[in-house]
């Protein structure tokens, strides 16, 4: 069964934890390099940003990390945070309300302001810049898990109660494999938004690729617009990457692998699922950035 | 011991003005197929769900086999009886092999137990294993996705099938093919099974014993030739049409009239198990006077005649006499 799996998964994970996190150092210092090497390409390397990040390339690196690992820590918490609640909130209904008008006023008050709010509180430390990732992601992340729990076809979850399936095993075999494809959908749109906001960080004294900005403003003389531009491109970068990664996660899932079965090709469902369709999968509400 | 024993149930909700069920006491015996008949809101549906205590009693109590249900626990109760909906509910993210096995699974059976369990019941739903293991519910028919359902039910043998209106969401021919396909597995299985339908036809049809019930009370619970040559009251006349002698004629079976004659080769053919009016349609369709009955292997086992018909029908007609005359 799939979460004493994930357990087994997680505890072999700890235990090798050393090994996997040299592996990761040395496979981060590869990817670098080849990075690096995409911005020699001849006609990427006439842009000035790329110029930049070329010659500088351990500062820009070094950026990208500390966004990177930014991120991933902000989402992992925020979604280890947005499923428990998703399922209070789904199966007692009252909670909708006041979860969400609380997650919405959050979302509402501008990145900016909340980074800058937290100062007094956590200081220069990475929390300041952690904490308010992990509230925007909330908003999303937990009305897709909602939404997600709620698709389940009602006569589905009749079937499983009916059959003997107690209340843990309906929401692990039959809610949650069924409710993925809108959770994974969150999780995407969730990222995209999270890394567009850790740019911001840099206000708080983050050293992620936001600080370009600041490089440029403070001390960039001739070099300014080059450090702006090579900021902006590795942003989106990792953005787009990161859409495209999560696109190819959502494609292998078992319920939408399912709903591809026996229909058109596979390279028309891959070029389907690269569009944006459907108001559940996308967000309505414009990301907040700057 | 009967399999299944109501005591007195009866279950009212408290913003309803009336209550659901009232008082049913009731007892099936084991193998027999039982229909639960009557209008929307009669109690049918309300009555098998306290069976699995997807809705528990007011009052009152089930036994199965002697055994309380509510000393059982849930799952280990529901998982010994078979539980199909009108919407089927099929896991649309699983395979039809995998739905199939889910409550085999619940219960820890060997794997290749489990895989070769699923083929046969398959093949026992009319469904080919090879061609419809690896579908998903989404590529089948309506039809095919309730056999599915059936087999599901099926899976882990359970002693009771609690069936709430199965087939009411499938169109009518395929619907003649699921009760003929459910007929032919019960007697082979012989399994306990509770049927809710509003449908009459249907009642009549597949029920070794039907209960009419109407507003939560049961009415009648007998037999459905008992109950349409005695009805109990005019809800029960009117609800069977009780007065239609071609609906006698259909809860009569053709071996049970017929002479044990076999007629010579060349005469036109029906199975013994089927009802008398089918052989009456057979007869008129082929105006012959007569008709050789085979049994399921094909033999000749005898013949049925217009005038065994007739006879049959004028006995019906006989106790009906009587039982107004009776009550006057």
């Amino acid at each position: 069964m799939w979460p004493l799996r994930l357990l087994a998964v997680g505890i072999v994970v700890w235990l090798l934890r050393l090994p996997i996190a040299w592996a990761g150092g040395r496979l981060a210092l590869a990817a670098g390099h080849l990075l690096q090497r995409v911005t020699q390409v001849p006609l990427l390397n006439r842009f000035p940003g790329f110029q930049y990040a070329n010659q500088n390339w351990d500062i820009v690196a070094g950026y990208f990390g500390v966004h990177l690992r930014l991120t991933v820590e902000s989402l992992a918490v925020a979604i280890a945070l947005a499923i428990p609640v998703g399922i209070l909130v789904h199966r007692f209904r009252w909670l909708y309300i006041p979860t969400f008008g609380v997650l919405d006023a959050i979302y509402t008050v501008p990145s900016i302001a909340l980074f800058t709010l937290l100062l007094p509180v956590t200081g220069l430390s990475d929390w300041t810049a952690l904490i308010p990732m992990i509230a925007y992601a909330q908003f999303v992340l937990v009305r897709n898990v909602v939404a997600g729990l709620d698709s389940v076809p009602a006569e589905v979850k009749e079937a499983a109660r009916g059959m003997g399936m107690n209340r843990f095993q309906i929401l692990s075999k039959v809610e949650f494999p069924l409710a993925l494809p809108v959770i994974v959908a969150g999780i995407r749109i969730a990222t995209v938004v999270t890394i567009g906001i850790a740019a911001l960080a840099a206000l708080v004294a983050i050293p992620d690729l936001g600080r370009t900005f600041f490089d440029a403003t403070t001390n960039g003389g001739t070099n300014a617009f080059p450090m702006i531009e090579a900021g902006a491109v590795f942003v989106s970068f990792l953005a787009i990457g990161a859409d495209l990664v999560l696109r190819a996660v959502e494609y292998v899932i078992p319920a939408n692998r399912v709903a591809r079965a026996g229909s058109r090709g596979w390279l028309r469902s891959l070029a389907g699922s690269l569009i944006p369709s459907r108001v559940a999968t996308e967000d309505p509400v414009a990301p907040q950035s700057a | 011991m009967p399999a299944l024993t109501f005591s007195h149930v009866s279950k009212s909700y408290q913003k309803a003005g009336r209550p659901a069920v009232v008082d049913v006491t009731l007892a099936v015996e084991s193998g027999e197929f039982v229909v639960l008949l009557g209008p929307s809101g009669c109690g049918k549906t309300t009555l098998l769900k306290m069976t699995n205590r997807l809705i528990e009693p007011t009052s009152g109590s089930i036994s199965l086999d002697g055994t309380d249900i509510r000393e059982l626990s849930l799952t280990s109760l529901r998982r010994r009886m078979g539980y199909v909906i009108q919407q089927v509910g099929l896991f649309p993210h699983l395979t039809v092999a995998s739905n199939v096995q889910t409550v085999p699974r619940l219960l820890g059976w060997p794997k290749a137990k489990i895989r070769s369990r699923s083929d046969e019941l398959l093949e026992l739903v009319g469904l080919e294993p090879a061609s419809y293991r690896r579908r998903y519910p989404r590529q089948l028919s309506g039809g095919q996705q309730q056999r599915v359902g059936l087999a599901r039910a099926l899976a882990a043998d359970p002693a009771v099938m609690l069936m709430d209106e199965p087939f009411g969401a499938i169109d009518a021919i395929t619907r003649g093919n699921l009760q003929d396909q459910l007929m032919q597995i019960q007697r082979r299985l012989r399994k306990t099974v509770l049927f809710v339908t509003h449908d009459v036809e249907e009642a009549i049809r597949l029920a070794d014993r039907l209960v009419v019930m109407e507003s939560g009370c049961v009415v009648q619970y007998d037999t459905p030739f008992n109950i349409l040559t005695n009805p109990a009251n005019d809800f029960v006349r009117e609800l069977l049409n009780t007065n239609d002698v071609l609906r006698e004629l259909s809860v009569i079976s053709v071996r049970s009239a017929m002479d044990s004659v076999p007629p010579a080769a060349g005469d036109t053919e029906i199975l013994g198990t089927r009802s008398l009016r089918d052989a009456l349609s057979l007869m008129l369709g082929v105006d012959r006077a007569s008709v050789a009955v085979v049994d399921e292997a094909g033999a000749r086992i005898g013949s049925i005649t217009m005038e065994a018909i007739r006879q049959a029908g004028a006995k019906g007609r006989a106790e009906r006499i009587a039982a107004a005359a009776g009550s006057v």
